[in-house]
C-alpha cells in the first residue's frame, strides 16, 4: 500500500520534473543567465554564512557594526577618517571606524531582507487588488484603478522619502481594533460561502459577533510598538511599490480571464475562487515573477539610496547604503583615490548585487516567455 | 413519464450591450440570437450551422446558461402543458403571482445558486479548439477529476476510478493520466475535453464546432465516437458545426441560422433533399463538394453577412436574395410549418404555398 | 521526373531537418514536386505532414533550427534554369514577392495594422514596379504640357526631368533633394497619384467592391475575405510567376470561400501565373486544382491530375484519406493509428504500420517516387516502388 501510494506520488511530480529539466537547459545555454544565477546563489551563500565569515561580538546585535575603538583613540585630525585595507580590517573602515567588511557581510543580509519583504507585500496586495478588479470589473475596476493612478502619479522615490519622514517612530496601536476588523472580515466570508452547513454557519457567526463586541466594548488591548528608520523605508518602499504589480497582474488576469478553459471551467460549476486559484492565477504568474525578480534589484537600491540620504537604517547598521552615507563626506578629500575604498566596496557590493536579479530576471524572461518556449 | 421534448427555448434573446461614450453608456446592441425558439428531443442529435457571426456558438452557451439570456424562456425537460400554460399566462396576466411562482420553477434562465450548480450536471459543452479549451498547467487527471471535485461527488479512489472509466471510454488510458495536455495531438485533446463533459453522467451536450481544429482522418474518429457514445449515455446533442458534411452525417435534425434568426429547419434527409430558404439554398450550394466532376462555374452567393448590430430591416436575407419581394424589406418572415415539421422563415416560400 | 519543358518550378530529392531540444525532427525526407506553367498544383495532406515547410523552402524562408540539408530547388526562368538553394539573399530578396510570391491563412496577421490598404499595396508597386508607374507619370505630365501655359511649361519640365531621372537611378542624389524643396517636389504627389489609380485599379481585379473607400481602410477595418483579397493583390501585384497560397481560405466563411475559389479561377486565366494552393480540405481541391499532390509524414506519396486522383487513387493513404471524408448514410471509416512524430520516424515506408497493404518489404525500404501512368507518380511498394 504504500509503495503505490510513492509511485503515485512519484508519477505525479513526473511532468513537473521534465518541466524543470528543459528550464535548467535553457538557462545553462544562455551565458548571461548563468552569470546572474552564479552571483545569486553567491549571494545567498554569503548570507547563510555570515556568522562564519564575520563573527559577531558575543552578546551584541549582530546587526550592528562594531567600531575599532582602538584606532579612534588616535590624534583628533585623523580620528574618524577611514582607514584603508589593513590586516586588521580587510575592507578598511568607514568614518567613524566601523569596520566595512563586517558591514559589508552582514549588510547582504539585510539586503535580502529589504528585497523579500517588500516584494512579498507588494505582490500580496497586487495579487489582491489585480485579481479583485480585473475579475469583478465594472465600477469596482475603474475605482481601484483610479486609486492605482493617483498613486503612480507621485514620483516613487520623493514619496517614499516623504512617507519615511511622516511614518512616526512610535506606535500606539489599536489592537483590538485590527483584530476585530479581521474577525468581521472572516464573518463576511462565511456568510458568503456556498460550502458550509447552514447551523456551522449561524454558530460560528455569533462566536465572532460576540468576540467583535468583547473586544471593542469591553476589553482592549493596546500596544506600543517601536520601529526603526529601516523598518519605515520597507514599509514605504510597499506603499510605493504596490500599484505597478496591480496593473501587471491585472492585465494579466483580463487576458485570462478569457480564454476558453476558464469559460469551461464555468461550466462545470466552478465557484468564483476556484476560478481564480486553479485557473487564472497558475497561468498568469510567469509576468509577475518576472516582474519580481527584476524589482528585488531595484527595491534594494532604491533602499541604499534612502539610506545613503540619511533617511534609512539607524547609526551603525549593518545596510550598504549607511555604509556611503557615513562616508559621504570623503569622497574627493585628499586626493581621489585615499578614501575611495570607502564608497567603492559597498558600492561594488550594491552593484553586483542588483545586476545579479536583474540577469535572473532577464533569464526567467527569456525562459518563461510562451512565445519563446518550443511549444 | 419521460418527456418527448427534452428542450424547449422560447423566444431566447442575447443581446450584447456596446459600451461608448466617458460614461460608457449603451449606444448600440450586438444581436447575437435575436428571438430563437427551437424545440429538441430527447436522444436526439440536432445541428446547428450557419456562418460566423450567425449565432449558432452564442446560441449553444446560452442556452446551458453559460451565457446570460437578454429575454426568452429555456424549458429543460419540463412538460408540454405547463409551457404551454406559461406562454399563455405571459400574454394574458404578465403580473400574476401564479405566473412568478411557475417561472421560478420551471424556467432554466431563473435558475440560480444551488439549483444551477445541479442543472449544470445535466447540461454540458465541449468547445471547439482543444488547446484553448483545456488548462494548461493541470495534468489530464485533474482536468477530467475537476468536475467531481466541484460537485463533491467523489473522494480519493473513488475519483480516480471514475476518471479511469471515463478515459477508457474516449479512447484513452490510465497511462494518460499523469500528463499534461500539450503533450497529446489535437484529436487526444479533443478526448480529454469530451471526457471532461462526460464525467458528470450529463443529459445533454452542446458540442461547440468539435471536429473543426482535428484533421480530417481524426474527424472521422471523433464522429464514430460521439455516436457510441451516444448511445451508451443515452444522450441528447445540440452539434453546432458550420461543416455541412459532417452535419449531414451525424444529425437527425438539422437547423440554419442567419444574424441571430433560425431560418429553416428540418429532418436531415428532408433539408438536404428539398432546401427551400434561399440562404439555406445558397450556403449548401456552396460547399466544395469533393468530386472534380462536379464543379461550380461562379459562386452561389455575392456579397458578405451584415454586421449584427444593424441588421436589416425585414428579413435579414433580403440585400442579398435574389427571390426579394417587397414584403421582405418591411416584416420579418415568422418561422411556418410548410410540412412534416418542416419549417422556414420566408416570405417568398410561404407565399407561394 | 517528366521534361524539362515542362514545369517552372521542380522540387528533387528536399530533405529538412529540425535540430530542437527533444530531438532531431526529420520534417521532410526527400519531397520530389513539380509545377507547370499557369497550372493550379493542390498540396494535400494533414497536419505536420510538412506542407507548409514545403512553401517555405521553396523560398528559403525556413526558420531556424530548421535547415535544409539536401535535394534541388530549380526555378526555371525563360532558357535557364537556376538551383534556388545554392542562390545568395540578395537573389533570393529579388525573386520573393516578385517571380514567387506567398499568401497565408490569416490574412490580417500579414498586413501591418497602422497603414492604410492603399499605403501597403503602394509599397509593394514601388518596390517592383517603379519603372511602369513613373512611365503612365511622364506621360501624363506630357498630357499636361500641352495644355500649359509658358509659366507651367518650365516646372512640368522640371519635374518630367526629375522622372526620367528617377527612372535610371531612383535613389540619385538630385531626386532625394528636390523631394525636399515645395514646389519643385510636385512630381512626387504626381507619382503617388499614379499609385492610387494603380490600386484601385487592383483592387477592382480582386472584385472588391467600392474600391476607393476599401483603399483608405486599415487592415482591422476589413472582413476576412476582403483582408484576404487584399494580401492576394498584394502578391499579385507584380505577376509573378508563381503565387504559393498556404490554406488561404481555411479560416473563412465557406459562401465567401466559394467567392474566393472563383476570384483564384479568373486571376489564373487573367495573370496566367502558376500557383501552388496547399490546403487540408479534398473538396476545394476538387473544385480548385488542376492537379494534385498527396503529402504523407515529409513525403510526397502520390502525385496526379485531379480527376485521375479522385477516380483512380493508387497509394493506399489517398485511398484512405478519400473514404474518410464523411458521406450520409455510410459509416465513418477513419485511418487506424495517428500520425508517427518526426523525431523517430517509422523505417522505410512511413505509412506501413498505417497501412493495410502493408508487405515484408515495407518496413526496410522506403519506396521511390516514379512514374507509374501517365502523369501520375506514387511512392509505393505496390507500384513497384523498390527498384
Amino acid at each position: 500500500m504504500d509503495s503505490r501510494r510513492w509511485d503515485e506520488i512519484k508519477k505525479s511530480l513526473q511532468p513537473t520534473i521534465k518541466e524543470w529539466k528543459f528550464i535548467l537547459n535553457r538557462i545553462k545555454k544562455s551565458p548571461l543567465s548563468l552569470v546572474g544565477v552564479a552571483l545569486i546563489i553567491f549571494y545567498i551563500l554569503i548570507a547563510i554564512l555570515a556568522p562564519v565569515l564575520a563573527p559577531p561580538k558575543p552578546g551584541a546585535d549582530p546587526f550592528m557594526v562594531p567600531r575599532d575603538w582602538l584606532l579612534l583613540k588616535r590624534p583628533i585630525l585623523e580620528r574618524t577618517a577611514p582607514i584603508p585595507p589593513t590586516t586588521n580590517h580587510i575592507f578598511g573602515t568607514t568614518e567613524g571606524q566601523y569596520d566595512l567588511y563586517y558591514g559589508c557581510i552582514w549588510g547582504t543580509i539585510t539586503a535580502f531582507r529589504t528585497g523579500v519583504y517588500v516584494t512579498f507585500f507588494v505582490l500580496l496586495i497586487g495579487l489582491i487588488l489585480g485579481v479583485v478588479a480585473a475579475y469583478y470589473g465594472g465600477i469596482i475596476d475603474e475605482i481601484l484603478m483610479r486609486f492605482t493612478d493617483i498613486i503612480i502619479a507621485f514620483p516613487g522615490l520623493i514619496l517614499a522619502m516623504a512617507l519615511v519622514v511622516a511614518i512616526p517612530n512610535v506606535f500606539n496601536l489599536n489592537l483590538s481594533l485590527i483584530i476585530s476588523i479581521v474577525l468581521a472580515f472572516l464573518a463576511a466570508l462565511i456568510l458568503l460561502s456556498r460550502r458550509l452547513k447552514i447551523t456551522v454557519k449561524i454558530i460560528s457567526e455569533a462566536i465572532l459577533i460576540i468576540a467583535i463586541c468583547v473586544l471593542l466594548f469591553v476589553y482592549k488591548i493596546e500596544w506600543m510598538m517601536t520601529i526603526n528608520n529601516l523598518d519605515k523605508v520597507l514599509i514605504s518602499l510597499v506603499l510605493v511599490g504596490w500599484p505597478g504589480y496591480t496593473r501587471v497582474i491585472r492585465g494579466e488576469v483580463l487576458r485570462v480571464k478569457n480564454e476558453d478553459y476558464v469559460e469551461a471551467a464555468r461550466a462545470i460549476g466552478c465557484s468564483d475562487f476556484r476560478i481564480i486559484t486553479r485557473h487564472i492565477l497558475p497561468n498568469s504568474v510567469y509576468p509577475i515573477i518576472i516582474m519580481a525578480s527584476l524589482d528585488i534589484g531595484s527595491i534594494v537600491l532604491s533602499a541604499a539610496a534612502l539610506s545613503f540620504l540619511g533617511l534609512g537604517a539607524p547609526e551603525g547598521y549593518a545596510d550598504w547604503g549607511w555604509l556611503i552615507n557615513i562616508s559621504r563626506g570623503w569622497i574627493g578629500q585628499a586626493g581621489l583615490f585615499t578614501y575611495l575604498h570607502a564608497f567603492l566596496i559597498p558600492g561594488i557590493f550594491i552593484f553586483t548585487f542588483v545586476l545579479g536579479w536583474n540577469l535572473l530576471g532577464d533569464a526567467f524572461r527569456d525562459i518563461l516567455d510562451p512565445t519563446l518556449r518550443r511549444r | 413519464m419521460e418527456n418527448e421534448v427534452l428542450f424547449h427555448v422560447v423566444k431566447l434573446k442575447k443581446y450584447y450591450p456596446i459600451l461608448g461614450g466617458l460614461l460608457k453608456r449603451k449606444v448600440a446592441e450586438v444581436k447575437a440570437v435575436d428571438s430563437v425558439t427551437l424545440t429538441i428531443k430527447r436522444g436526439e442529435c440536432f445541428g446547428l450551422v450557419g456562418e460566423s457571426g450567425c449565432g449558432k456558438t452564442t446560441l449553444g452557451k446560452t442556452m446551458i446558461m453559460l451565457l446570460k439570456p437578454t429575454d426568452g424562456h429555456l424549458f429543460y425537460d419540463v412538460p408540454q402543458e405547463i409551457v404551454e400554460e406559461i406562454i399563455a399566462l405571459e400574454t394574458k396576466d404578465p403580473k400574476s403571482t401564479k405566473l412568478k411562482q411557475l417561472k421560478k420553477q420551471y424556467c432554466l434562465e431563473e435558475a440560480s445558486g444551488r439549483k444551477l450548480m445541479k442543472m449544470r450536471q445535466k447540461l454540458q459543452i465541449v468547445y471547439q479548439d482543444p488547446t484553448t479549451s483545456l488548462n494548461p498547467r493541470m495534468l489530464v487527471k485533474d482536468i477530467v477529476g475537476e468536475p467531481l471535485k466541484v460537485h463533491g461527488i467523489a473522494q480519493g479512489s473513488e475519483r480516480r476510478r471514475r476518471v479511469i472509466e471515463v478515459l477508457e471510454k474516449v479512447g484513452l488510458t490510465e497511462r494518460h493520466l499523469y500528463r499534461y495536455p500539450h503533450e497529446f495531438s489535437g484529436g487526444q485533446r479533443q478526448r480529454i475535453a469530451i471526457a471532461r463533459a462526460l464525467i458528470l453522467r450529463p443529459e445533454f451536450v452542446v458540442l461547440d464546432e468539435p471536429t473543426s481544429s482535428v484533421d480530417v482522418s481524426v474527424r472521422a474518429q471523433l464522429l464514430d465516437l460521439f455516436q457510441e457514445l451516444r448511445k451508451d449515455f443515452n444522450l441528447t446533442y445540440l452539434f453546432v458545426s458550420h461543416d455541412l458534411s459532417v452535419v449531414e452525417c451525424i444529425s437527425d435534425r438539422v437547423g440554419v441560422m442567419y444574424l441571430g434568426k433560425i431560418v429553416e429547419v428540418a429532418e436531415t434527409q428532408e433539408l438536404f433533399k428539398n432546401t427551400l430558404h434561399p440562404y439555406a439554398n445558397a450556403l449548401f450550394a456552396s460547399v466544395p463538394v469533393p468530386d472534380p466532376t462536379k464543379r461550380k462555374m461562379r459562386a452561389p452567393l455575392r456579397g458578405e453577412v451584415p454586421s449584427p448590430v444593424n441588421p436589416p430591416a425585414g428579413c435579414r436575407f433580403h440585400p442579398r436574395c435574389q427571390y426579394a419581394i417587397d414584403i421582405c424589406s418591411r416584416e420579418e418572415p415568422p418561422l411556418v410549418d410548410v410540412g412534416n415539421g418542416h419549417l422556414v422563415a420566408c416570405h417568398v416560400v410561404t407565399c407561394k404555398k | 521526373m517528366s521534361s524539362f519543358d515542362e514545369y517552372i518550378l521542380s522540387i528533387q530529392g528536399l530533405i529538412l531537418r529540425f535540430y530542437t531540444y527533444e530531438g532531431i525532427v526529420e520534417a521532410l525526407d526527400g519531397v520530389n514536386l513539380n509545377i507547370k506553367p499557369a497550372e493550379i498544383l493542390g498540396l494535400v495532406g494533414e497536419t505536420g505532414c510538412g506542407k507548409s515547410v514545403t512553401s517555405l523552402s521553396i523560398l528559403n524562408l525556413v526558420p531556424p533550427p530548421g535547415r535544409i540539408e539536401g535535394g534541388e530547388i530549380t526555378l526555371r526562368e525563360g532558357e535557364k534554369t537556376i538551383n534556388i538553394l545554392e542562390q545568395h539573399e540578395d537573389f533570393l530578396r529579388k525573386i520573393r514577392g516578385n517571380l514567387i510570391s506567398m499568401i497565408f491563412q490569416e490574412p490580417r496577421a500579414y498586413l501591418n495594422p497602422v497603414f492604410t490598404v492603399e499605403e501597403q499595396l503602394g509599397e509593394v508597386l514601388v518596390q517592383h514596379r517603379l519603372g511602369e508607374l513613373l512611365n503612365s507619370t511622364i506621360q501624363k505630365i506630357d498630357m499636361e504640357l500641352e495644355k500649359a501655359d509658358k509659366l507651367k511649361r518650365h516646372l512640368l519640365m522640371l519635374h518630367k526631368k526629375l522622372c526620367l531621372k528617377m527612372l535610371k537611378n531612383p535613389r540619385s542624389l538630385s531626386v532625394r533633394v528636390a523631394s525636399k524643396i515645395p514646389l519643385v517636389n510636385g512630381f512626387k504627389s504626381k507619382l503617388r497619384m499614379e499609385i492610387r489609380k494603380k490600386v484601385v485599379e487592383l483592387l477592382k481585379d480582386m472584385e472588391i467592391p467600392d474600391p476607393q473607400r476599401v483603399a483608405r481602410m486599415y487592415p482591422h477595418e476589413l472582413s476576412g475575405g476582403m483582408a484576404q483579397r487584399v494580401v492576394i493583390a498584394m502578391a499579385l501585384a507584380c505577376n509573378p510567376k508563381l503565387l504559393i497560397a498556404d490554406e488561404p481560405t481555411t479560416n473563412l466563411d465557406v459562401t465567401v470561400q466559394a467567392q474566393i475559389l472563383h476570384l483564384i479561377r479568373v486571376l489564373r486565366e487573367k495573370y496566367k501565373s502558376s500557383i501552388l494552393y496547399i490546403t487540408h480540405d479534398l473538396g476545394v481541391v476538387a473544385e480548385l486544382c488542376d492537379r494534385v499532390a498527396v503529402m504523407y509524414a515529409g513525403n510526397v506519396v502520390e502525385l496526379a491530375d485531379v480527376y485521375e486522383i479522385f477516380k483512380n487513387p493508387l497509394h493506399p493513404y489517398t485511398r484512405a484519406l478519400l473514404e474518410s471524408i464523411p458521406r450520409p448514410g455510410k459509416e465513418f471509416k477513419s485511418i487506424p493509428g495517428t500520425v508517427p512524430s518526426l523525431i523517430n520516424p517509422p523505417s522505410g515506408c512511413r505509412f506501413h504500420d498505417r497501412c493495410q497493404f502493408a508487405m515484408e518489404i515495407c518496413n526496410k525500404v522506403k519506396p521511390k517516387f516514379i512514374e507509374v501512368g501517365k502523369d501520375h507518380y506514387v511512392a509505393c511498394h505496390l507500384f513497384g516502388g523498390g527498384k
